[in-house]
């Protein structure tokens, strides 16, 4: 899909990433919704409610559509814009709000009601039996939300600030090399 | 408007909401020390907030100081939530008493009924203090559960319901 | 937020400890009774427009600033230098 000879990109460096455990090749200043694109990726995401399938739309901060989840280590940033996220060897990026896959997913039956369903018609629903809210109705409904997921391992990132404790502290110099025990 | 002056001041209380998120924190977590609180909604968005910002206004919008001691609030609970976005933030007025607890008392005006001063714990309180303020509109009586909201207990100094024991003064709550 | 100290110049609201109202200053006399020492202690004009406050400039030169402000556009009118004796 690429114009031959035109672009941004450095076609001498290639780059490697994958995308919902598919690897794909790119190039050096690449975004990853251009990368996606030029391997003919439209496929990218769904949407919130009715699982419809979505693409890259925009070209920039406003992308609604291309939200991935990007991997790091343990770090995971869930809700990134593809057209936001320069293309770096090893990037790894998953689908979000579909199970199992992106091409089949099992919520987008959802779709098959939306023409049933009016704007707001969860003010009016799961209201009975009344115990099943708790149980039955809220788990599913909070399953269900939401785009991506937080990862809730230690990611080894580097942050500018911390919050660490010890149990001394010495600022002091240290002739005696105490504290290279 | 009543010409009244009341022990209130208004102060802002900001409050933040992320992007929507698969189910990571199912309860209200409260981090006193921090002054931080998270939970998340039905929708997938983490709803976090902290302190006052610590000045009267209404303007129903805070400042970037408090944004910054919030997150690190949070961040220091659940370094996690490092990585969502915040989508939206605002602030609410609140309406603040010296020793932070509210007032359901009649005032020297004949018809004129205050409920109010509720701080930052109003919306919880919504269902009791309104059946509490009814009964008192009713029968000109409190109610027994709000018999010592009284408008009149700073003056007399007896009655205050200071919950973190610092006393009745308007910028410590 | 920026405090235009008399003394420091413009600093950033973080600065400074906010205390309350102004009224602050005008301590009545010991023996003013119950119903004046209330007011003086509790009772607020509380405005959404045009307000006087107390702060003190903590993290700076450590003066006390009567700062005239709006409360409902944050918007920060003046800042004069109180007198050790008015508090």
């Amino acid at each position: 899909m690429r114009v031959a000879g035109k672009g941004l990109i450095d076609r001498n460096r290639v780059l490697r990433f994958t995308f919902g455990g598919q690897s794909f090749e790119g190039f050096a200043g690449d975004s990853l919704a251009s990368a996606l694109l030029a391997n003919d990726q439209r496929l990218i995401g769904r949407s919130f409610k009715y699982h419809r399938p979505r693409g890259i739309v925009t070209a920039g901060s406003e992308e609604p559509n291309a939200l991935v989840t990007l991997e790091r280590g343990f770090a995971r940033e869930p809700n990134s814009r593809a057209t936001m996220q320069p293309l770096y060897d090893g990037l790894v990026a998953r689908p979000q709000n579909a199970w199992p896959s992106l091409k089949f997913d099992v919520l987008a039956v959802n779709d098959v009601l939306a023409p049933f369903l009016s704007a707001g018609f969860y003010y009016k629903t799961f209201m009975w039996p009344r115990k099943f809210w708790e149980w039955v109705y809220e788990p599913a409904i909070r399953q269900a939300a939401g785009l991506g997921a937080l990862s809730k391992r230690y990611d080894h990132e580097l942050y500018e600030k911390a919050y660490a404790h010890c149990d001394v502290l010495s600022s002091a110099p240290d002739p005696l090399g105490l504290w290279r025990l | 408007m009543a010409g009244m002056r009341l022990p209130i001041e208004s102060h802002v209380l900001q409050a933040f909401v992320t992007e929507g998120l698969k189910p990571c924190i199912d309860h209200v977590i409260s981090f006193g020390m921090g002054h931080f609180y998270i939970s998340q909604s039905d929708k997938g968005g983490l709803v976090f907030g902290g302190d006052l910002d610590m000045y009267a206004s209404y303007a129903a919008r805070g400042n970037l100081p408090m944004v910054e001691h919030v997150a690190e609030a949070g961040m220091t609970l659940m370094p996690m939530i490092g990585k969502a976005r915040m989508l939206r933030s605002w602030g609410g007025i609140m309406d603040m008493t010296p020793d932070g607890s509210p007032i359901i008392d009649k005032t020297h005006i004949e018809g004129l009924y205050l409920n109010a001063g509720w701080c930052y714990g109003g919306f919880k309180a919504v269902p009791a203090s309104g059946h509490c303020f009814a009964h008192l509109l009713a029968t000109d009586r409190p109610h027994s559960a709000a018999a010592r909201f009284r408008l009149d207990r700073f003056r007399s100094g007896r009655g205050l319901m200071d919950e973190e024991g610092t006393g009745a003064q308007h910028n410590l709550h | 937020m920026r405090i235009d100290c008399p003394l420091c110049g413009t600093r950033d609201r973080r600065e400074f400890y906010y205390s309350g109202h102004a009224t602050a200053l005008a301590r009545p006399a010991p023996d003013a009774g119950a119903q004046v020492w209330d007011d003086y202690l509790h009772n607020r004009e509380n405005p959404a427009g045009v307000t006087e406050d107390l702060w003190h400039h903590e993290f700076g030169c450590g003066a006390w600033l009567a700062v005239r402000r709006d409360t409902v556009s944050h918007a920060v009118l003046s800042a004069r230098l109180v007198k050790g004796d008015q508090l």
